[in-house]
């Protein structure tokens, strides 16, 4: 027989029933809580209306300021939330002038005083008895502590309180990364111009792996909202002797020109749209530097430059010995949109596939000149990949339609070699999706390319397309040749 | 032979004992690690609007990969959900893996589609590639079809057309929220650590209503099985994955719906067929690969991204499921058994893998002996019973407290459910799932283990309820 030691039957029931215990109390908490929070509601609920009619009263001007916060003090922890809720933390954010309203608010009840104490950890300040109690309770619970620090530091940046940024640029840090990542998406928010030299420091330590780390992405985000004349104070930073460095300072430039890019803007860019001692570096220096990202990345900015050597500049990158260089030159290339075709022509033929890739796309962007040039590049060259990028790239453009009306259009001029060169080279199935209603395996389905009927009934496949289609070369039929492949096909 | 028989029932015991510690144990610790982890997190995210990121040029781009096999019903409201996603650029690429219906031709139909021939360049070895389609209404939009190979083989296949940084897989019978990826990317933005997988929290959809590939209104299914495994859902995602999440042991984000870093994922070989789970083994991979090139990265879990994701209405399905996941959790755990106790691996090497094996692998096996000894000790000696009785008592309130748990931290956090209705109306399920619904799941989970032992391999299509279905009622 089995016995089991003196008293752990007992201690099994006495867990057991603590346990049930437990559970039903458990059950019961988010009723209590619910009742709790129920009568709390029904108390403060006709304060809370009287707030709102208050603040709504501030903002439409329908009451004297004065007179509005002076009943607006008398219960700050209530109006905290609403002005918060105001705005727009919640909700989309208010305009412009009610903003102004708000912010004035915010300042004249204190809260943006008592946020930068919360930051700074100074609770010494008097402040209301449940404050003081809720500050207590989350510095005593280990771990907790930056809560508050955290959400004072988003409150500071959804006021965009400029006299604010220094005590955000100290909490950059702060031993907690919630409130570290918090002040700098603030100061992001601010924009005040003495807070950019501390993200950027704050860059150069995410590079390096040094102090209180700060996500990049999130650094990046901060600092891309400033104006581009800030991006002075990198020009320590790009000429920094570590690759990481140099390279995340260009990086920041790069999103911050995409981002201008992206608005809309006057006909072109300024000429100085970059300081001229960071223009000069990009230019002279990173174009050149011995890191390929760094390379890469110059190349997206020095487009932008409008300066007599970005030209040469961007040509030299673009027979960089790296791909992935040679790629960012061929995109930035084709964002210029001026460029000589021949230079990217001959990256058609490069190693890497996505420089083909990009070479393609830009010289298609250049619209019908760059389309022809493409028609002449496959007709003239040897190269298998060379000659699937474009076919790949008229593809994506929607013109293989197109070339197939052009083609059949009576009496255009030559015969155009595209069509035929497709068939030669085992592309004709590109060409089978164009003929309309013919089965995807019928092997005969392609003949029926000569019907001109069904051809007259293709339309391109996008707008772009449509308007390129009169300046192909096009018409006349089939060399017999190319006929017969097609028939084989 | 008596003596021998009381023997084995005492080593027995000890076995017991030591996962009755260990789970109480890993249990309670996940519990109050989550408690705090949900708090902290709807507290801090809470009022935190996400536009910041949506409008910043620094969010990453993201394709949606959808793959798709024999989902005809589903398929076109699950891709306009994916294309109403809330997050600049958004892409879709739904790999057709060779489906036997109508699941390609209603893509060509529904969003005008035409096949173009794009160069196939395979980083990923795959089945072979039949075509791709593009759209003329739909720019961001790309289909592939390929021959069946599973769901591996589609995401893989998918992979090597995605050109976007970071990929999100998303099953077919899913509904993404539209600001789940938004949520996802913030982890991945704010992390200083290199993010490689980002998961959320996957939601029963049984029984809510969906308009136009969303979930319009959020309601509780009407059988008690679904109630159950809505409970489950709750347990599972708002306790366990947060839990390990926050202690750094993450070992499962849902491939039914995940973020993914895209090169990190090509460089670690892509998904593999190996298991019938291949999400998990993805995340465990990407930690050994991690490891061995000598990469630091992340796999984190935030419980506010929600995908809702249609559970099985019957016991049959429901078999098959948890079927699957005990033997791919088998699987996984078996392929990387090296990665135990290896000091590289940190809490994930001596924490998670071995709970997840002598807990939720090894366990299902334990719990059940444990189930057949009781009648076996009862007829052995009737005076042991005064002991095993409370002890089982103390098991089913435990199990029933962690239950009540993740009930109290939805209630208290997210209310998906409606305040208080959703939180009373599954509390008896809660309660009751000890009785029945756990062993019936045990019972699973066994055969699970019965299939890893015997070499079985073979993924079984598990068919529920649809979006459309949902729809239509």
């Amino acid at each position: 027989m089995m016995n089991v030691p003196y008293g752990w039957t007992h201690f099994a029931w006495a867990l057991a029933v603590a346990f049930s215990a437990l559970v039903v109390l458990l059950a019961g908490f988010p009723l209590v809580m619910r009742a709790v929070r129920f009568a709390v509601d029904r108390r403060s609920e006709s304060l809370r209306a009287a707030i709102d009619w208050c603040i709504a009263g501030l903002l439409d001007g329908s009451l004297d300021y004065d007179t509005g916060l002076r009943s607006l003090r008398e219960h700050p922890q209530c109006v905290g939330r609403a002005v918060l809720d105001r705005l727009g933390k919640a909700t989309a954010g208010p305009d412009q002038e009610q903003f102004a309203k708000l912010r004035r608010l915010a300042i004249d009840l204190g809260m943006v005083d008592r946020w930068r104490r919360e930051l700074a950890r100074q609770f010494s300040q008097p402040m209301p008895r449940k404050l003081r109690v809720r500050h207590k309770l989350f510095e005593r619970i280990p771990g907790l502590g930056f809560v508050m620090r955290a959400e004072a530091a988003e409150n500071l940046g959804l006021l965009q309180n400029q006299a604010s940024w220094p005590v955000l640029a100290k909490a950059l840090d702060d031993p907690h990364p919630a409130v570290r990542s918090a002040a700098a998406r603030a100061l992001g928010r601010i924009k005040a111009p003495a807070s950019f030299p501390a993200l950027a420091r704050k860059l150069e330590d995410a590079a390096l792996g040094r102090g209180a780390t700060l996500s990049v992405r999130t650094l990046r985000m901060a600092l891309v909202g400033f104006d581009l004349a800030y991006t002075r104070a990198f020009a320590e930073m790009l000429q920094h002797p570590h690759w990481r460095v140099r390279f995340l300072a260009a990086d920041v430039v790069t999103t911050m020109l995409s981002r201008i890019g992206d608005q809309p803007q006057p006909e072109s860019l300024p000429r100085h749209i970059l300081p001229d001692p960071v223009a000069r570096l990009f230019l002279n220096s990173l174009s050149i530097d011995p890191n390929p990202d760094v390379r890469a990345r110059a190349a997206d900015v020095i487009v932008h430059l409008n300066d007599i050597r970005t030209m040469p500049a961007l040509l030299a990158l673009l027979d960089d010995s790296e791909w992935f260089v040679r790629l960012h030159a061929a995109r930035a290339l084709a964002e210029c949109g001026v460029f000589p075709l021949e230079a990217l022509g001959r990256r058609l033929t490069d190693a890497h596939w996505r420089v083909r890739e990009a070479a393609a796309q830009a010289i298609s962007a250049r619209g019908p000149e760059g389309i022809n040039f493409l028609l002449a590049h496959f007709h003239a060259t040897d190269d298998r990949y060379s000659r699937e990028q474009v076919v790949e790239q008229l593809e994506r453009t929607g013109l293989i339609p197109s070339l197939l009306t052009a083609f059949d259009e009576p009496g255009a001029g030559e015969e155009p070699p595209f069509i035929g060169e497709m068939v030669r080279v085992g592309r004709a199935a590109v060409l089978r999706p164009a003929v309309p209603n013919a089965p995807e395996h019928d092997q005969d389905a392609l003949v029926e390319l000569q019907d001109r009927d069904q051809l007259k009934n293709r339309v391109p496949a996008t707008p772009a397309a449509a308007a390129q289609v009169p300046v192909l070369a096009g018409g006349g039929e089939l060399s017999s040749l190319g006929l017969e492949e097609l028939r084989r096909a | 032979m008596h003596s021998l028989g009381i023997d084995a029932l005492i080593l027995f015991n000890a076995v017991l004992a030591v996962y009755f510690l260990a789970g109480i144990g890993g249990y309670g610790a996940l519990m109050m690690s989550s408690w705090i982890s949900v708090w902290l997190h709807k507290r801090r995210h809470s009022t935190e609007t996400l536009q910041e990121l949506r409008d910043s040029s620094v969010a990453p781009p993201v394709t949606i990969v959808m793959p798709a096999w024999n989902e005809q019903d589903v398929i076109v409201d699950a891709v306009r959900g994916a294309l109403g996603v809330d997050y600049p650029g958004i892409q879709v690429c739904v790999v057709d893996d060779g489906s036997s219906d109508e699941t390609l031709e209603r893509l060509i139909a529904a969003f005008e589609l035409a096949p173009v021939n794009l160069i196939a360049r395979h980083r990923l070895r795959t089945r072979p590639v039949r075509a791709l389609y593009v759209s003329s209404s739909f720019p961001q939009l790309l289909v592939l079809s390929k021959e069946n190979g599973g769901k591996s083989d589609a995401l893989n296949a998918g992979l090597n057309t995605v050109r976007t940084p970071y990929f999100c897989t998303l099953d077919a019978d899913c509904i993404l929220e539209r600001d789940a990826i938004p949520r996802l990317m913030r982890r991945i933005v704010s992390d200083p650590v290199n993010v490689a997988a980002s998961g959320g929290t996957v939601r029963v959809l049984n029984g809510c209503t969906v308009e136009e590939g969303q979930v319009a209104k959020v309601n509780l299914p009407r059988s008690a099985l679904e109630r159950f495994q809505v409970v489950e859902y709750l347990r599972s995602f708002l306790f366990g994955r947060t839990g390990w999440s926050r202690m750094g042991g993450t070992l499962i984000i849902s491939g039914a719906f995940a973020l993914f870093h895209r090169e990190t994922v090509i460089e670690a070989g892509g998904l593999s067929s190996d298991t019938v789970t291949e999400d998990m083994e993805l995340i465990v991979r990407l930690r050994r690969w991690a490891s061995d090139h000598g990469r630091v990265l992340r796999t984190a879990f935030s419980s506010d991204p929600v995908c809702w994701v249609a559970c099985p209405d019957n016991l049959r399905m429901l078999g098959r499921q948890r079927r699957r996941w005990q033997l791919g959790l088998c699987q996984t755990l078996w392929k990387n058994w090296k990665m135990f106790f290896d000091p590289a691996f940190g809490i994930f090497g001596w924490l998670s893998l071995p709970f997840h094996a002598l807990v939720e692998a090894l366990g299902a096996v334990v719990e059940a002996a444990g189930y057949l000894l009781i009648p076996f000790v009862a007829w052995l000696d009737p005076a042991l019973l005064n002991f095993l009785l409370p002890l089982l008592l103390f098991s089913l309130a435990y199990s029933a407290l962690l239950s009540v748990a993740a009930l109290v931290l939805e209630e208290l956090t997210y209310r998906r459910y409606g305040a208080m209705r959703g939180f009373l109306t599954l509390l008896p399920y809660a309660l009751l799932e000890n009785f029945g619904y756990r062993q019936l799941l045990l019972c699973y989970r066994v055969a699970g283990v019965v299939r890893f032992l015997t070499g079985f391999r073979r993924w079984e299509k598990v068919v529920h309820v649809s979006p459309a279905e949902l729809a239509a009622d």
